[in-house]
């Protein structure tokens, strides 16, 4: 009796995520329809590029940068705080490290550590910003990352200029290469030719740091805690600004790392073109994962696919855009099952509190037993 | 003030035998009364006797399983407060029903805009509420925030509001809860006008001497049912109010503890702790006390006048503004909660659901929460989850909490168990304090009792209790010294043993206590 | 958002609305001063020449709308950071809509493009009840998507067109202004107009009046029998209407085509504007308008213009820490103003020519302090962002 209720909520639970997907595929497949593509096709070129080795590769490197973008505003979401500042910690962090790691030249792990340092404080400086403002001055962290974003589009267009820290012109303006030594070389994974990014295995660090710090730490039961109530949070001790403003500090921390696969593995410098909208995308990441290590590993996994094949329906003279919108829709439809499952799972909860109440023994039946109506 | 006394006037509002049953808990059982057009009635009894369920009967809130109710003799039947108020009734709740941000006018005409070509008829607004307030003798600025308004004020615009909507009844649920003796005179003058204009007012209280001065007639009623239906206020005292309220199963309940833990050491001290005033918050003045090992001292008062932040300052949730707290001669004042609970203070809060529980989250992790940086919870930092649950396992055993495992969510929980947990949790760490506010409130009898077992045994063994609660019974049975609290101060230390539940309702609405 | 709540300080509550005591007197002198600044600063009148002003008038109104559009929804309780989807929305209807029936339909179906991603908004977050933010993201996500197939189904067949862009749109007519004012195109007319309406809608109607209690106390609402789902319903779809018309404006009366990321983050600096303003149609205007005159001024007179800009603030600046002085406004009053002082008066001195990123950053720059510096001030309505769940009232 006891192990039933529970079974059925999680097969409830897997079962609204299946329907989330199964709807925005139906809809992605519907759209198709409507515009004369074989959705059948379509669907069977998106899994054999994905499956290919090359594009393997692709898809777990972005993969990865949106795994990490997800954990970054987790560490937020969790706390119930709506931090939608990754997008510009990722890329100050991305620019401050390519400008540390174009004037280095130590050897090779040394100097990868100090970029990859520099980048965690840059972001997690940046993440500072609003934290600080929001338990001093109480300014909404939405407005205040939303902000911050465009204030480090300005700034990071301000330091590339030439003469600051940047070169060249036009859309190849930006900081000077990091030294060759420095670079991620790749891992040799069996496939030839593959480039999985040595930087990549961030995403794996940041996930396990993640959990075991959300899950497994005294901290991280504070941030949930407060996350789920913050008044019987603080009633239970927990210091709230202080854990505000160190859960804002971790997830820019994080967000420093988004761009490290990109300027190790890629670019090698942070130019006008680096990749953008990474943060963002890891909000969707995020909200697809239940901002759960394991959930958003799948989500950036799915998400990084959706997007990679979109090539390919190109090829097949459909719109890559029919890829966004099924993310959109997925996120959706994620939510809105999570909400109906939620409150499912509240309406199961009540008749069981009633039944308890009148079965309990001990509890005599009289008019005035339960006191306070 | 007696306008119509006939027998055979038609009654303004008439409820008989009403019964509401919530699943569970019987809230009303077999309420009548009459209301007298053009006079005041006055509802009495403790809390919980079911005095709100009778006025959301009324109002059309709930609808009675059996029973019916007149208005000016007909008979009705309300499926929503808007009925209710089509029918002439007005409701003035206790928590206002007002939006800060808007004026005074907006709030007033809201759903019965006077409109001219479209748009909102302000100056006729302006009239209509001008009219109004002269009739009921006070001024308001029809365009202030009601944000800006002190809570007098905002009571007026309340009632300002359903008058505006033209009734002829108005009901007031406990009005002088919240407010100052000045102000409850003004109030009772604004009443007054208006029964002498004719209407009739319904007004809930528990406060025994406002209800013999501004009432022409008198419900009283216990556990959801009319003891007294409709006396003439002129012919009970409030000692008769009182015995009816409280009722005579005091003499069968325990006797009160013979306890003297007077040469025991001290153990939390409040001294002079003051805390200014906080829009909704009563402010304390000068609040002195201090609690022996081995001692639950009790805290009477009506609900509101500063047991709450008594509590909220002990804690460490609130920092007080002047005074000082000391736990065995230690200042505490500056700690915050998470360092006294480590010091050895426990809280069992008021809220259940807003303070103590982590709702969604299962049974081990609210048992961990406020102790998540003690042991078995968590060592270094690190949370021992393993241990965390076989704990639960324990508390669930030895507290009598009936759920089967440690990761059912909380809210699957009847108020009981919930409470229950709450109360092991507290206990687990070997807490030198407990803050108890309301530990048994909404609990069966068994739990209530098991409850009080387990607080007795660690008071047996040390561990002393600041008792908050509403239930008097409760508070005489289980303290060993009482102190009254009347707006925010200390009022008065009685001895348990030697004053019974009518003298203490009578001391805790602020009527001098007799030696006995 | 339920951390907000705690930190939030309850300031004091002495401002009432738009323009009230302190305040105006606040606003006059603040104009007093940059009057002055202007007449002394060399090269300052062309900061309010009538070219200026119309072209930062171009500029402002989409913005605007977005925060009109934010205004309509937060005021009944609802919060929409979806508005930068709804204006992509809105560029592509403007587009299609112009090339399909002209410009005047451009601009319906613009709206109505706005106002069905802002019904989805609504669904969702009214009938659903889930997370308001968690919609918005989800809308933002969705929209560009949306609105980029669109295109590539509609506008890349067309001549001149692409997948990315639509081909020129025949444009709105332009109505010529008196004074030698130049011309100002009617879409532009229309969403200045669509503002006092706005506020007659909301302030002085019955409807307004509910609207507004539903983002107050909807529980006080609903007891009051009024249909807080249905009113919340419609201001969300009005605030989507209204941010695509400011995204339709951004086709049919600036660049004249529709092209994608047009909307360069515009729905989201119009949801600052909206804060920044206090959710009023003037504050949401007024903020709104900073962007989009230092847009203005950076296009016409490039960095110079700029720099002119911060040395007559500086001087604003100055004299009002002054004014505080002479007052005796005390340290806490005169602290903002002169510091700012210094600060632009620093900036002004190390450049002649300020680099251009200073006019993109400034609006949000302006956003920020304000928050700061008024945080306690603002006064959000009261159920903002809470899920109402009539049962549980």
């Amino acid at each position: 009796m006891k192990l039933i209720p529970h079974l059925r909520g999680a097969a409830i639970g897997l079962l609204s995520s299946v329907a989330a997907l199964v709807f925005a595929a139906a809809a992605a497949w519907l759209i198709l329809a409507a515009t004369g593509a074989s959705p059948l096709e379509a669907a069977r070129a998106m899994v054999l590029n994905g499956f290919s080795d090359a594009s393997a590769a692709i898809i777990l490197n972005s993969a990865a940068a949106y795994y990490l973008s997800a954990v970054a505003v987790a560490f937020t979401f969790r706390l119930n705080l709506f931090n939608i500042g990754t997008e510009g910690q990722y890329r100050i962090a991305a620019l401050c490290a390519a400008a540390v790691g174009a004037g280095l030249s130590l050897p090779a792990p040394l100097g990868q550590v100090v970029i990859v340092t520099t980048a965690m404080i840059a972001g997690a400086v940046w993440a500072a910003i609003p934290a600080l403002l929001k338990t001093l001055k109480g300014v909404n962290e939405v407005i205040s990352t939303i902000a911050l974003n465009f204030i480090a589009i300005g700034l990071i267009s301000y330091l590339l200029a030439p003469g600051r820290l940047g070169s060249g012109s036009g859309s190849n303006m930006g900081t000077a290469p990091i030294a060759d030594g420095l670079r991620d070389s790749g891992i040799d994974i069996a496939v030839q030719g593959a480039g999985l990014h040595w930087s990549s295995l961030l995403a794996v660090a940041a996930g396990i740091g993640f959990y075991v710090l959300i899950e497994r730490t005294v901290f991280g039961f504070d941030l949930r805690a407060a996350g789920r109530s913050v008044d019987a949070a603080r009633t239970g001790g927990v210091p709230l600004g202080r854990t505000i403003v160190i859960a804002m500090v971790l997830s820019g921390a994080t967000a420093g790392l988004i761009g490290m696969p990109a300027l190790l593995g890629d670019s090698g410098s942070f130019t006008l073109s680096f990749p953008s909208g990474l943060g963002f995308i890891g909000i969707a990441v995020a909200l697809f994962g239940g901002n759960r290590a394991a959930g958003m590993a799948v989500g950036a996994l799915l998400f990084s696919f959706l997007d990679n094949s979109s090539n390919v329906l190109q090829l097949m003279d459909i719109s890559n855009e029919v890829v966004r919108i099924m993310e959109g829709l997925i996120i959706l439809a994620v939510v809105i099952t999570n909400r109906l499952t939620s409150r499912w799972r509240t309406n199961q909860a009540r008749p069981d509190r009633l039944k308890d109440m009148s079965a309990a023994p001990a509890a005599p039946a009289p008019v005035n037993a339960g006191g306070d109506a | 003030m007696a306008v119509a006394t006939s027998t055979d006037a038609v009654a303004a509002l008439t409820a008989k035998n009403l019964r509401k049953q919530f699943p569970g808990v019987t809230a009303n059982q077999d309420v009548s009364l009459t209301l007298r057009a053009g006079t005041i009635h006055a509802v009495v009894g403790e809390n919980g006797a079911g005095k709100s369920t009778l006025m959301k009967l009324l109002y059309g809130i709930h609808r009675p399983d059996a029973g019916e109710i007149r208005v000016n003799g007909e008979r009705t039947s309300f499926a929503s407060p808007k009925d209710a108020l089509a029918a002439g009734l007005g409701m003035v709740h206790q928590h206002f029903m007002l939006a800060d941000n808007l004026s005074v006018l907006e709030n007033v005409i809201l759903g019965a805009e006077p409109r001219k070509a479209g748009s909102l008829d302000v100056p006729s607004a302006v009239r209509g509420i001008e009219a109004i307030c002269a009739d009921l003798g006070v001024r308001l600025d029809p365009h202030a925030p009601v944000g800006d308004l002190s809570v007098a004020d905002r009571q007026r615009v309340e009632i300002v509001k359903v008058l505006y909507r033209g009734a002829r009844i108005l009901i007031l649920d406990e009005p002088t809860a919240v407010l100052v003796p000045q102000e409850v005179d003004r109030l009772f003058a604004n009443l007054t006008r208006l029964t002498d204009r004719g209407l009739s007012i319904l007004f809930i209280s528990h406060k025994l001497d406002e209800v013999l001065s501004i009432a022409d007639d008198v419900t009283v009623i216990r556990r959801g049912v009319t003891v007294a239906d409709s006396l003439p206020a002129g012919k009970v005292t409030a000692r008769e109010l009182a015995e009816l309220m409280i009722g005579t199963e005091l003499a069968a309940s325990d006797p009160a503890r013979s306890r003297d833990r007077s040469a025991a050491r001290t153990s939390l001290r409040l001294e002079n702790v003051s805390l200014g005033p906080v829009p909704g918050r009563q402010a304390l003045h000068e609040v002195t006390l201090e609690l022996r090992e081995g001692e639950i001292v009790g805290i009477a008062g009506v609900e509101g006048n500063g047991q709450t932040e008594l509590i909220e300052c002990a804690s460490g949730l609130r920092r007080p503004d002047s005074g000082r707290l000391t736990l065995f001669d230690r200042d505490i004042t500056s700690m915050d909660t998470r360092r006294r609970r480590s010091a050895g203070v426990a809280v069992v809060a008021e809220d259940r659901h807003r303070q103590a529980l982590l709702l969604d989250a299962p049974l081990w992790e609210n048992r961990m929460l406020g102790w998540q940086t003690h042991s078995p919870n968590s060592e270094k930092g690190w949370l021992r989850r393993k241990s965390a649950r076989r704990d639960t396992e324990r508390l669930l055993r030895d507290y009598d909490v009936r759920a089967h495992t440690p990761d059912v969510v909380v809210s699957a929980l009847s108020g009981g168990n919930q409470q229950k947990l709450i109360i092991g949790r507290e206990l687990s760490h070997g807490p030198k304090v407990l803050l108890a506010a309301h530990p048994t409130r909404g609990v069966d009898i068994a739990a209530q009792q098991g409850i009080w077992q387990h607080i007795e045994r660690a008071v047996s063994r040390g561990m002393s209790v600041l008792l908050i609660s509403a239930d008097l019974d409760e508070l005489l049975t289980r303290s060993d010294r009482l102190l009254v609290m009347l707006r925010g101060r200390l009022v008065a230390e009685v001895d348990p043993r030697e004053i019974d539940a009518a003298r203490l309702g009578m001391a805790m609405a602020g009527a001098e206590v007799a030696a006995p | 958002m339920t951390i907000s709540t705690i930190t939030a300080q309850d300031g004091p509550r002495t401002q009432t609305g738009p323009g009230q005591g302190n305040r105006r007197q606040a606003m006059l002198t603040i104009l007093c001063g940059i009057a002055l600044a202007v007449a002394l600063v060399p090269h300052a009148t062309d900061l309010v020449s009538a070219d200026t002003i119309t072209t930062a008038l171009v500029l402002t109104c989409p913005v605007a709308l977005a925060a009109l559009g934010g205004v309509w929804a937060e005021r009944a309780g609802v919060v929409n950071i979806g508005l930068e989807g709804m204006m992509i929305l809105g560029t592509w209807g403007a587009g299609f809509g112009a090339l399909q029936w002209g410009p005047a339909f451009g601009l319906v179906f613009g709206m109505a493009c706005g106002a069905l991603g802002s019904l989805v908004h609504a669904v969702v977050t009214v009938t659903f009840k889930v997370d308001h933010i968690v919609a918005g993201v989800a809308i933002n996500i969705l929209a560009p998507g949306v609105a980029k197939y669109l295109s590539s189904l509609t506008f890349a067949a067309m001549p001149g067109g692409g997948t990315t862009q639509s081909p020129p749109v025949p444009s709105l007519p332009v109505l010529p202004l008196p004074f030698g004012l130049g011309g100002l195109s009617t879409g532009i007319v229309l969403g200045l107009v669509v503002f006092p309406l706005s506020w007659w809608l909301l302030w002085r109607t019955p409807y307004g009046l509910r609207l507004r209690f539903c983002g107050e106390n909807p529980v006080a609402a609903t007891s009051l029998g009024m249909r807080v789902t249905a009113l919340r319903h419609s201001a969300v779809i009005s605030s989507g209407a209204l941010a695509g018309l400011g995204g339709a404006l951004l086709v049919l009366a600036s660049s004249g085509l529709y092209r994608d990321g047009q909307t360069a983050g515009r729905g989201y600096m119009g949801l600052a504007a909206t804060v920044f303003g206090n959710w009023t149609p003037s504050g949401a205007f007024a903020g709104s308008f900073l962007y989009g005159y230092m847009d203005a001024l950076q296009l016409r007179g490039g960095g110079s213009a700029v720099r002119t800009v911060l040395v007559v603030a500086a001087l604003a600046c100055g004299i009002l820490a002054v004014l505080v002085l002479l007052r005796r406004g005390g340290l806490r009053r005169l602290a903002p103003p002169a510091l700012a002082a210094v600060l632009l008066t620093a900036i002004t001195a190390l450049t002649d020519s300020v680099p251009e990123q200073v006019a993109f950053v400034a609006p949000y720059m302006a956003v920020l302090v304000a928050l700061v510096a008024s945080g306690q001030r603002l006064r959000p309505p009261a159920a903002l962002g809470k899920r109402h769940d009539i049962a549980s009232s």
